[in-house]
């Protein structure tokens, strides 16, 4: 199995050197915990670091300018990657518009319209991360009949485009629980949960590996830090 | 219903987006026709002003690279020069 780092400092050392590449990973966690931007950075120092590579962020609620500037205010700026990177925001707000414009929701088959652009460009490049943020949105966009089966293939499709491949999902304070559907966190191979807690007057944030499938793992919670050093954490 | 010749270039459109929009093109060439202004316009510059429409509209969806990529697949199904 190969592993790619996610330049959290510290962390790569309690997971075997990284996260297995070309693996389906759940990065769940509630409102706050930085779920985005920490899929994001991980994506962006691979970048950064590999000097090429392609990048595919499936956006489905946040605009592409307001996630782009929301990085940019953690110093992740997309221009400044090296020339052979490419960094591509899918933003699915600007598509559920036009199509709630023309009245035309309910004729969409969601899961598959969100795929096919990535599939697409999977075609004739190399996609080496995808970053899919939320499931709960597009939970909130398609009305899924058959959830565990139909999630099943959506995990499969994604899986199947060979990526390393970061899978959003909002959970509430305080829950074990990593999806809606509890099966979200069976599907995929790995699962990082990000979580908070309150300290006083202020919360602290937390990070742990809950699975890495075929690995041997601590799921020790580390307190996760982000300054303008980039996310690290407190190893104990 | 008979179709008209800008009816066939809207189908021509949706078929080159539909490998990376599927069912979507369909309504990506309804919005964006709206923005144009058909009368006294021949059909070229029919299909350039929606070709050019929609690139705007991939560009705010995926990003420059993706929209030029699409806007040249566009221009060369209708067999225009790219000109870029």
């Amino acid at each position: 199995m190969e592993f790619i780092r996610t330049y959290v400092s510290g962390l790569d050392e309690k997971i075997e050197g990284g996260i297995p590449k070309g693996s389906v990973i759940l990065v769940s966690g509630p409102t706050g915990s930085m779920k985005s931007s920490f899929s994001f950075y991980v994506a962006y120092k691979y970048l950064e670091n590999m000097k090429k590579g392609n990048v595919i962020y499936v956006s489905l609620e946040q605009s592409r300018e307001s996630l782009l500037n929301q990085m940019l205010s953690l110093g992740m700026d997309i221009e400044k990657l090296p020339k052979d990177c490419e960094f591509n925001v899918f933003d699915w707000g600007l598509v559920r518009k036009i199509v709630r414009e023309a009245n035309r929701h309910e004729e969409i088959d969601w899961l598959e319209a969100i795929i096919n652009p990535v599939k697409e460009y999977g075609a004739s490049k190399n996609i080496d991360f995808l970053i899919l943020d939320s499931l709960n949105a597009l939970y909130a966009i398609a009305n899924l009949k058959n959830p565990r089966n139909q999630l099943f293939f959506l995990f499969e499709a994604m899986r199947d485009l060979g990526a390393t491949t970061l899978v959003i999902s909002e959970t509430p304070y305080n829950s074990m629980k990593f999806g809606t559907y509890d099966v979200e966190g069976f599907l995929a191979d790995s699962i990082i949960h990000l979580s908070m807690e309150r300290i006083g007057r202020t919360l602290g944030r937390y990070v742990s590996i809950i699975k890495i499938r075929g690995v041997k793992h601590s799921t020790d919670y580390y307190p996760l830090l982000v300054d303008d050093r980039g996310f690290r954490i407190i190893s104990h | 219903m008979q179709l008209q010749s800008k009816d066939l270039i809207d189908l021509k459109i949706e078929k080159t987006l539909y490998p990376l929009f599927g069912n979507l093109s369909e309504i990506i060439v309804e919005v964006n026709k709206k923005k144009i202004n058909e009368k006294n316009i021949n059909d070229k510059e029919y299909a350039i002003l929606l070709i050019q429409e929609i690139k705007k509209f991939i560009d705010k969806f995926a990003g420059e690279e993706i929209a030029d990529k699409t806007y040249r697949e566009l221009l060369k199904s209708f067999k225009f020069e790219t000109g870029e």
